[in-house]
């Protein structure tokens, strides 16, 4: 697991929003084809950290890397043409555009249309119901649906790193189930993730490693089965070792 | 009868024409979001450089005259992006819509300091009319009824099929997403002005070839504009381009139970309808375009 050049690197990274600082010199790395969480209570900065990674947010401080490249002021679209994708928690969609038209969106930088149609047709491949329903409006998709929908969106454009911010957010625990299996076989087609989640265990149970975030600062940070025994993480991040065993 | 059948086929004509218009105006709000005053003025500014280039002393043909004068409309509306709407991106669209209102009155007056307040037509030759069962068409009608028909199936060809034009439906339906997929906002923002500068100035070229141009000519198609945008719902192109027939057919039909002086009135009309009883348009928001 251990490469000699991360992925993706945060180094003493704060940032916010106008005069609120929200993440306060935080270290993080990404190594290639690892899944990496971030887990820590609400209001922590968790999402915050993937806006800052992918230019929705400008560092105050410190530096984003991307294959060693320092990208801390590079606009959204030449991070995406430098290969992440960020699937953001809701409104992840476009509603009124066909099924179709939403994964053609998903490949927006791709100019030859060819090879725009060859990974919608990969992407068609692993999700069949999407291409049932090609031609309608993403509206009629259901919430879990409507998940595996910008997953597959992201895919189109084939990143090396996808980013990916509560992905299991309001869904019933049957579809969450499925998209954490999703998510492991994204792995598997070599691509390195780094997800932010509020399902903390099952985070873990799937990551390589994980970092915990409270208050914008970094407080633990290891690999994930170690975390998920560690003591201090387990009664004050996951709810207490009882909990453990209920679920 | 034969009355009916040939304020039908009028209606058909200004409706074609104020689809047009709606369809513009839609567009620029569903992307930008604020109702732009200044729409009615490109509509005014199309009619009044194709009369330019049709006058003496250039006497330049029709097609030439209408292919200058869009030019000239995309290029104001440009420029009417670049030096006071691109300064309020990010401003409350109630400012956005004051300025634009100001921009309005500017280029009404000056359209009136270089041409006067005069009626004008264009300088084509009277025509009789032929002669269709029970209506009567001139040649000029035909012309403004495929020229019509071709720019909105060009227009639904862009916006359905071209990657730019699924950017544009893209950006109205979901800004955010559409950043993060690497669409540049500024970029379909400057589309957009495109789109609707040219149908806007196609129009307003049709409007004064079916009737007459003056410098005010920009308000009262506005305000059809803007009856047909309600009906579509707010951002909704298909549904403005479905709102300008409905208008048109409106006016023309509405005539033969109302006297003639209530023509203007019954965009105002539709309007206090739709607003009091169906805000959100008669297809609603969230189809078509977005």
């Amino acid at each position: 697991m251990e490469s000699s050049r991360p992925l993706l690197s945060l180094d003493a990274l704060t940032t916010g929003y106008q005069r609120m600082q929200v993440l306060s010199g935080l270290h993080l790395t990404v190594n290639p084809s690892e899944i990496v969480s971030i887990i820590g209570p609400n209001g922590a900065g968790k999402s915050t950290v993937l806006k800052a990674i992918y230019g929705f947010l400008a560092p105050w401080e410190g530096v984003v890397r991307f294959r060693g490249e320092d990208i801390s002021h590079l606009p959204v679209v030449a991070r995406v043409k430098k290969g992440m994708i960020l699937v953001h928690q809701n409104d992840n969609i476009f509603s009124g555009l066909t099924l179709h038209e939403n994964l053609e969106m998903g490949g927006y930088l791709i100019a030859r249309g060819s090879l725009l149609k060859e990974r919608i047709d990969s992407v068609y491949e692993q999700f069949p119901f999407l291409y049932k329903k090609r031609r309608q409006a993403a509206r009629v998709l259901s919430g879990g649906e409507r998940q595996l929908l910008a997953i597959g969106m992201a895919l189109v454009s084939e990143p090396e790193l996808i980013l990916l911010d509560e992905p299991s957010m309001g869904l019933a625990p049957r579809m969450m189930a499925r998209i954490f299996e999703w998510v492991g076989r994204i792995h598997e087609m070599g691509k390195s993730i780094l997800m932010v989640e509020q399902n903390a265990r099952q985070a873990l149970a799937i990551s390589h490693r994980g970092y915990v975030l409270d208050l914008g600062k970094n407080r633990f940070e290891g690999r994930a089965t170690d975390l998920l025994e560690d003591p201090k993480v387990l009664s004050l991040y996951l709810g207490g070792e009882n909990s453990h065993e209920n679920l | 009868m034969t009355i009916f059948f040939q304020s039908l086929l009028d209606g058909l004509i200004a409706g074609s024409i104020y689809a047009l218009f709606a369809a513009g105006l839609t567009l620029v709000y569903g992307t930008l979001h604020f109702i732009n005053f200044a729409h009615g003025e490109l509509i005014m500014a199309g009619a009044f450089l194709a009369y330019l280039f049709m006058m003496p002393p250039l006497l330049l043909s029709p097609l030439l005259s209408g292919i200058f004068a869009v030019t000239g409309v995309v290029l104001l509306a440009l420029l009417m992006d670049k030096t006071v709407f691109s300064r309020l991106r990010n401003a409350n669209p109630l400012l956005l819509l004051i300025a634009s209102l100001g921009l309005s009155l500017l280029l009404q007056n000056l359209a009136q300091v270089l041409w006067g307040a005069k009626i004008r037509a264009f300088p084509f030759p009277l025509q009789r009319g032929k002669v269709f069962g029970p209506v009567v068409i001139t040649s000029v009608q035909i012309t403004i009824l495929w020229v019509a028909a071709l720019t909105i199936f060009l227009l639904y060809l862009f916006l359905k099929f071209s990657r730019i034009g699924k950017a544009v439906r893209g950006v109205a339906d979901n800004p955010v997403l559409a950043k993060t997929f690497g669409v540049e906002s500024e970029k379909i923002i400057r589309i957009v002005w495109v789109v609707a500068a040219i149908l806007a100035a196609v129009g307003g070229i049709l409007v004064a070839a079916d009737t007459n141009l003056e410098p005010h000519m920009g308000i009262v198609n506005l305000v059809r504009a803007f009856a047909a945008v309600l009906i579509g719902g707010a951002g909704n192109v298909w549904g403005a381009l479905i709102g300008g027939f409905i208008i048109g057919l409106s006016e023309n039909l509405g005539v033969l139970l109302l006297p003639i002086g209530y023509k203007d009135a019954i965009a105002f009309f539709i309007i206090i309808l739709i607003l009091l009883f169906r805000p959100e348009g008669l297809f609603g928001t969230r189809w078509g375009v977005r």
